[in-house]
């Protein structure tokens, strides 16, 4: 016993230490270099601290979110011959994560307004930012979630399977928290305060937003997708062995996260089909 | 009224004015109009944003919206937002008359503060910019 606490108190220590060193170092320069090139801005030096703090905060919090969901899900066990080993759950790391995303973007700083307050009178919208695909994906994952739990209803009530009633209303319940909660912070981040700036200043913050929404969309329809995907484990249909059920699981996790990845680092709209910042955009 | 640097059309508010904030965007948002700035069927920001932007409360920017719709110069509509309304343009010849009497008005400031032709013309040009100590030089926090 005392060894298993011994090996949680060195991976809690060794999770601290990490969050430490990772968070304490400065961005590099060729990470503001990479986000530039993605986001098609041109750094200048008014807008280079606005970018060093902006990744340095989305850092901070997502390598601490992540070290957390990986000391979380960790379970220590013992091996056959003896051995302590340790194993970890990918889906409780990359909650984690994505906790650390969402506080990143709530701690972001913003613009402040100057002495004399001035802005724009040219409405943000959320196509400016992501292709209007990425936006709409968190609430068509929630779909998808209301969707398999009527299945998995209709299924149980016809006698085809053998839900697990309880998980099913879990998971389900779980799948509409994040989406409404992922769908907050999404116009929390679309309604961040944009006062009148210098235009390499606002181009930085667009930039900003952008990479912001595209961080929040695709994470959170795969957090939504996972948990459709216990849902799913949770239906028993009859005559389908478990096994299958298993695989199906592991491959809609793998799916999930390629679908999450290319989304999340999908390039924001073009300048050219971004609204003519000249007009006002006339209803 | 401000001319964004973005190209767009914006509005400020200077909280040490004695006029309200809802009085000065309702002002400058109703002068745009007037003056044919906003086009009829223009969407403004939702509230929130703008309030966001000016730092201000939201019942400040949305007493300002219903004041302009009272007015006639905006029209609401749930999940449409609000749109600037058809109305008549001001003839071109009160644009030319009110901005020559703001220049005059200008014109006199300066020649009380001692301020040369060169140096107010100057002001004007980076006032228009959004230059010296505008918004437009604001940094971040």
């Amino acid at each position: 016993m005392l060894s298993y606490a011994t090996n949680a108190a060195v991976l809690v220590l060794a999770a601290v230490l990490v969050i430490v060193i990772s968070t304490s170092r400065a961005v590099s320069r060729r990470r503001v270099e990479r986000f530039a090139e993605r986001q098609r801005l041109v750094v200048t030096a008014s807008n280079r601290d606005q970018l060093y703090r902006y990744l340095h905060t989305t850092r901070r919090w997502r390598v601490a979110g992540l070290v957390a969901g990986l000391v979380a899900s960790s379970t220590f066990f013992r091996g056959p011959s003896g051995e302590i080993s340790v194993g970890a759950d990918l889906i409780v790391i990359f909650v984690g994560w994505f906790l650390g995303a969402l506080v990143a973007e709530a701690r972001v700083e913003h613009l402040a307004p100057g002495r004399v307050r001035a802005a724009s009178l040219r409405p943000r919208r959320p196509e400016q930012y992501v292709a209007r695909f990425a936006w709409a994906l968190v609430p068509a994952a929630a779909v998808v979630a209301v969707a398999t739990g009527a299945a998995t209803a209709a299924a149980g009530a016809l006698g085809w399977a053998e839900p697990n009633w309880t998980w099913a209303g879990v998971w389900l319940l779980v799948a509409l928290t994040v989406a409404a909660t992922v769908r907050a912070f999404q116009h929390v981040v679309l309604r961040r305060p944009q006062p009148l700036a210098a235009p390499d200043v606002i181009a930085a913050d667009d930039a900003i937003r952008s990479r912001a929404l595209h961080v929040l969309s695709a994470g959170g329809a795969a957090l939504v997708l996972l948990m459709v995907l216990n849902q799913i484990g949770s239906v028993h249909p009859v005559g389908v062995a478990d096994s299958v059920i298993y695989t199906i699981r592991i491959l809609g996790a793998l799916a999930v996260a390629l679908f999450g990845w290319l989304v999340a680092t999908s390039a924001p709209p073009s300048a050219a089909a971004r609204p003519d910042r000249t007009a006002l955009g006339a209803a | 009224m401000t001319a964004s640097d973005d190209g767009g059309v914006g509005v400020s508010v200077d909280p040490s004015s004695p006029t309200p904030p809802y009085e000065q965007i309702r002002a400058q948002i109703a002068t745009m109009i007037e003056a044919g700035t906003l086009a009829a069927g223009t969407q403004l920001p939702p509230i929130r944003q703008l309030a966001a932007d000016l730092g201000l409360a939201a019942n400040t920017v949305a007493r300002a919206y219903r004041e302009l719709e009272a007015g006639g110069w905006v029209v609401s509509r749930v999940r449409h937002g609000t749109t600037v309304g058809a109305r008549r343009r001001m003839p071109e010849a009160d644009v030319r008359r009110r901005l020559h009497e703001a220049a005059r008005g200008y014109a006199a400031l300066a020649r009380q503060l001692g301020v040369g032709p060169d140096e107010a013309v100057q002001a004007v040009r980076s006032a228009l910019r959004g230059e010296a100590g505008g918004p437009g030089l604001d940094r971040p926090s």
